[in-house]
């Protein structure tokens, strides 16, 4: 059961940052969000490894008991998860923002794919920027269709 | 050339005219306007002031005359000087003196001019006034009409009630005063009730009596208006009850307006006539030079180019004349120009064409040989050069690359033909291989002592054995693609390196060194120029080796042919359609006829097409023993086949589940017809690997999707238990398996899908076990889950999909979120189920072989829904 979801909780000022990893599935235990009492709350995605059908449910349901007023921002969202957002409704809800998240990129000379992390404000107009490869330094292909994989940005 | 249909001239004319006739037209009209507005404020003061003036003459008049027979009465001589007043004013023509005898009035003294009154009276008497009946003891003057003489009578009493001394005015002088208007104006002296007492006219009344009358009422001394026709002035004598009356018509007041406006019509008409004539003569002069270089355009249209206009005018039509004749030469010299081009042009395509002449055929099956090429040339003619000959038992080869291209490495390339169709008659009696081959080239090509040297390969299959022998003169080396399936391209290339020998025609006497190598049935021998490999895109960035492996991976199902052609299809897409250098593709594949099986007719697979769909898009190749035919959808109905039609075909098809609807829409677009149309079999149309999938879903009626898939796959299967951490069980079976050729996360999508179809089936279906399989083969890898009930059928499958894309929520309440078939169809590339009902139902997502994820989400998801048993 290692891959259980993990909530990791700390409160700074106004604000609480909970860093999720594991799998969010039907199993997710979210009952600790109800008694944020701070004006903001950072959820980090960074060590999520997946989300399916059920575990969207539960998030979607927990999110709903969060105190109204709440600022809610997400950060380090993975890939599988933005398509997740992109495919289904209320995944943010209204009011929530997507602050960063991993975009795909591809090498053509080292020829490999690259997940970069990118921040809402390095996406103007729903367009990919452009960025260099780590490895060799060439310019990167961004490796989906922008405007599916932005769509995400239109939310909360 | 049509006709002309409104002339130039006549056009210019119109408008000329129009635009004077609306110009003068304004301007008199204005002009009249102003002018009789001026002139009628004119004739409204001098109609006043004509009046005034004879008011003023009158009262002035009638003053002194009655001062006057005062100044007489007091005169003690009056009886004598009466006489002689009645001389020095000749105005009057009567002096009288009346007296009161007794009560009746009596003439006692009188003088008058005699002259005067027999105008009136034959007899020449001045009969006597009746002094009580005229009232002339009331009023200083009298107006009367009554009297046989005309005139007015002033009088003046001497002695009050009994002596009165009076003068008559001859009428005449009184209507002299009304003359000094005459000319302009009529005028007429009036009493208060508007009975004429002088006038000019015959008329006894005013014209305007209730105007006068209203006049005569206010305390105005003077109006003017317009009454009728005509302006009226009235003034009132001062001293008198008398109004002086002037009028005129307007017609008469206007009259200089009318006269004006019938000049300015004259003149307009004289201008107007002056314009016609001067605009006609001038289109003239003017359309005589159009129609000129309209003629001459005609004639150049004919072929005419020296047309000659003589147009002497310096104006612009003068200077387009110049260049029309400037341009017809300049057209007869590059049309000369053009003919030397074109000569040189053909000469080019004939040099074309003959160097096409020593290509083979595009494909040729010699025996178990099978071969074809793709050539690109840089320019007209190419440097690049392939060609081969057989007998019974060898199959010889040549490739050959001269050094830069057009003509003169073209002809080069002419010798090699020509050296290799002399090789062909003297194999007959020699036992020429590739070493000799290769010698007798360079010594030919040596001999023309030329500046362009050229690399080649010379070969040597033994067609029965499969050996191949082959010498190297500084070319490509030769790829051997091992017919090896299991494996990826770069594996199975073998490149043929050797020493390689000097280029030919570098050195006459260079030896070549002859190497061999073993062919297995099935493989392939693969020859390129160095074009393809050089050819750069837009940034300058070669297509290199990696991108050229990468091709043949994509074709690696493909026949020869068809793998050349798309290769070079892919190079050329790749550098935008543009190559510095001359390409060549030459591959040989060599089948060992020992284990050849060729497959019967009755093997073979009829696929009926919509004719709607691109044909190119549905070509099969051999491999996969389709034949494919194209018809009009309404045939379909009669014939028990397999069908392929495009979505929109599908309202036209009676019975959808025997259709393969091959789409081009997005997966939202394909969830649509899923739902509102029976339809078992979607294909994405840019499905990499459509005649695999379109064999599977025809022949999978009687067994699992996994057994059709075993060959040349990997597959690794686990069993999972309802309660069991499954999630971490499928990502830790993922981990064991190579996804190196995949975009980074193919694993985390399939341990997604693999966990929404597991827990459908443990968790929340009616078994507490399944069997969970990985599938890896060349082009793809999968997941495959199966339940042993047997439940699921079609309609709950689309609905479930049909429900999340609808709602794109999860559902609150149930043991689901709704949203697993989904999301699973939509993160597949196919999607498979094979349903043998109330037996098993086994569930395929399959991923396809593919670096980009871009690509892979780009893919139109393929749903393939087979019921055992059923076509």
């Amino acid at each position: 059961m290692s891959d259980k979801l993990q909530q990791t909780m700390n409160i700074v000022g106004d604000q609480t940052n909970i860093q999720l990893s594991g799998i969010v599935d039907e199993d997710a235990d979210f009952s600790k969000l109800k008694g944020i009492g701070t004006k903001e709350v950072v959820f980090d995605f960074q060590k999520i490894t997946m989300i399916n059908s059920c575990g969207i449910r539960e998030w979607i349901q927990s999110l709903s008991n969060l105190k109204p007023g709440i600022r809610i921002s997400y950060i380090n969202c993975p890939q599988i998860i933005i398509e997740q957002i992109n495919m289904v409704q209320g995944f943010i809800p209204k009011g929530a923002s997507v602050e960063s998240f991993y975009a795909p990129y591809f090498c053509e000379s080292c020829d490999k794919e690259v997940k970069i992390l990118l921040k809402r404000s390095d996406v103007p107009q729903f367009k990919a920027p452009e960025m260099k490869c780590p490895d060799c330094g060439d310019t990167m292909d961004f490796d989906a269709i922008e405007s599916q994989y932005f769509n995400f940005l239109k939310q909360g | 050339m049509g006709k002309v249909g409104v002339p130039l001239k006549l056009k210019f004319t119109i408008v000329i005219l129009a635009l004077l006739l609306g110009s003068v037209g304004f301007y008199v009209y204005y002009a009249i306007d102003i002018f009789r507005k001026d002139k009628s404020a004119d004739i409204y003061n001098n109609s006043l002031v004509s009046a005034n003036q004879i008011s003023k003459e009158l009262n002035g008049f009638l003053l002194n005359n009655l001062k006057n027979l005062k100044r007489v009465s007091t005169n003690p001589n009056i009886g004598s000087i009466i006489k002689s007043y009645l001389a020095e004013e000749s105005h009057l023509f009567a002096i009288e003196i009346y007296e009161n005898k007794l009560g009746k009035w009596q003439r006692t003294q009188f003088e008058f001019e005699k002259n005067y009154t027999s105008l009136y009276d034959k007899s020449g008497n001045l009969p006597e006034i009746d002094i009580s009946k005229n009232n002339l003891l009331k009023s200083a003057v009298h107006f009367s009409h009554n009297e046989n003489i005309p005139g007015w009578i002033l009088s003046y009493e001497m002695v009050p009630g009994s002596k009165i001394l009076i003068s008559r005015v001859k009428i005449d002088f009184l209507k002299q005063m009304l003359t000094s208007t005459a000319e302009l104006f009529s005028a007429k002296i009036v009493d208060a009730k508007g009975i004429s007492l002088v006038s000019l006219s015959s008329t006894n009344e005013t014209n305007y009596k209730n105007e006068l009358l209203e006049f005569s009422s206010q305390a105005v001394r003077q109006l003017v208006k317009k009454v009728g026709d005509s302006l009226v002035a009235f003034v009132k004598v001062d001293d008198f009850p008398l109004i002086v009356e002037t009028f005129i018509s307007e017609k008469k007041a206007f009259s200089a307006a009318a006269e004006l406006q019938k000049k300015s019509i004259y003149f307009g008409t004289l201008i107007f006539s002056l314009v016609v004539i001067v605009a006609v003569l001038f289109a003239r002069a003017l359309t005589k030079n159009i129609q000129l270089l309209t003629q001459a355009t005609e004639k150049v249209a004919l072929g005419e180019f020296e047309t000659q206009l003589n147009i002497k005018s310096n104006d612009e039509i003068g200077m387009l004349a110049k260049s029309f004749e400037f341009m017809g030469r300049e057209i007869l010299k590059y049309i000369e120009e053009m003919k030397e081009k074109s000569r040189l042009e053909n000469e080019v395509k004939v040099a074309q064409l003959v160097q096409q002449t020593y290509f083979p055929k595009n494909y040729e099956k010699i025996k178990n040989i099978e071969t074809s090429y793709q050539f690109k040339s840089a320019s007209e003619c190419g440097g690049d050069w392939w060609g081969y000959y057989s007998d019974d038992n060898y199959f010889n080869f040549l490739i050959c690359d001269a050094t830069g291209h057009g003509v003169p490495a073209a002809l080069l390339t002419a010798t090699a033909s020509s050296a290799l169709a002399t090789m062909e008659k003297l194999a007959d009696k020699n036992d020429l291989g590739p070493k000799r081959m290769l010698e007798i080239f360079n010594s030919i090509v040596a001999e023309l002592e030329g500046q362009i040297n050229l690399t080649a390969i010379a070969g040597r299959i033994n067609m029965s054995t499969g050996e191949l022998n082959y010498s190297n003169a500084s070319h490509h080396p030769i790829w051997i693609i091992k017919n090896e399936s299991e494996k990826s391209i770069k594996e199975r290339i073998e490149p043929l390196l050797g020493t390689p020998g000097l280029r030919i025609g570098q050195h006459k006497e260079t030896q070549y060194e002859e190497f061999s190598y073993q062919l297995k049935n099935g493989d392939e021998i693969l020859l390129i120029t160095d074009g393809i490999l050089e050819l750069e895109n837009i940034e300058a960035k070669a297509y290199g080796q990696r991108r050229l492996i990468k091709a043949l991976e994509a074709s690696s199902e493909l026949n020869p042919s068809e793998k050349l052609s798309f290769v070079m299809k892919d190079a050329m897409t790749f550098s935008d359609d543009k190559n510095n250098d001359d390409i060549t593709l030459s591959l040989v594949k060599w089948t060992d006829q020992t284990q050849t099986r060729l497959e019967s007719e009755s093997n073979q697979i009829h696929l009926f097409c919509s004719k709607t769909l691109d044909p190119m898009k549905l070509m099969p190749t051999p491999e996969h023993n389709i034949v494919v035919h194209f018809e009009d959808i309404q045939h379909f109905l009669a014939k028990d086949k397999y069908l392929v039609v495009a979505p929109s075909d599908l309202q036209n098809l009676e019975n959808k589940s025997r259709a393969i609807v091959f789409s081009n829409l997005s997966n939202e677009e394909n969830i649509k017809i899923l739902k509102s149309d029976d339809v078992f079999h979607l294909v994405g149309e840019n499905s990499p690997y459509l005649f695999e999938e379109i064999n599977l879903a025809m022949t999978s009626f009687d067994s699992d999707l996994i057994d059709l898939m075993k060959k040349g796959a990997e597959i690794k299967s686990i069993q999972l238990s309802a309660g069991d951490n499954n999630s971490d069980i499928i990502e830790k079976f993922l981990k064991n398996f190579d996804f190196s050729e995949y975009f980074e996360s193919p694993a985390n999508y399939l341990h997604f899908m693999a966990l929404e179809l597991v827990n459908n089936i443990i968790m929340h279906g009616e078994v507490s076990k399944t069997e969970l399989s990985f599938i890896k083969s060349r082009n793809y890898v999968a997941i495959r889950v199966k339940d042993n009930v047997g439940k699921l059928d079609r309609n709950t499958i689309v609905d479930a999909i049909w429900r999340g894309y609808e709602e794109k929520t999860p559902k609150q309440d149930g043991r689901g979120a709704g949203l697993g078939l989904y999301l699973t169809y939509s993160q597949c590339n196919q999607l498979w189920i094979n349903s043998l009902p109330n037996v098993s139902t086994e569930i395929v997502c399959l991923i396809e072989s593919n670096k980009r994820y871009k690509k892979y989400k780009e893919r139109i998801t393929s749903f393939h829904f087979i019921l055992r048993g059923h076509v």
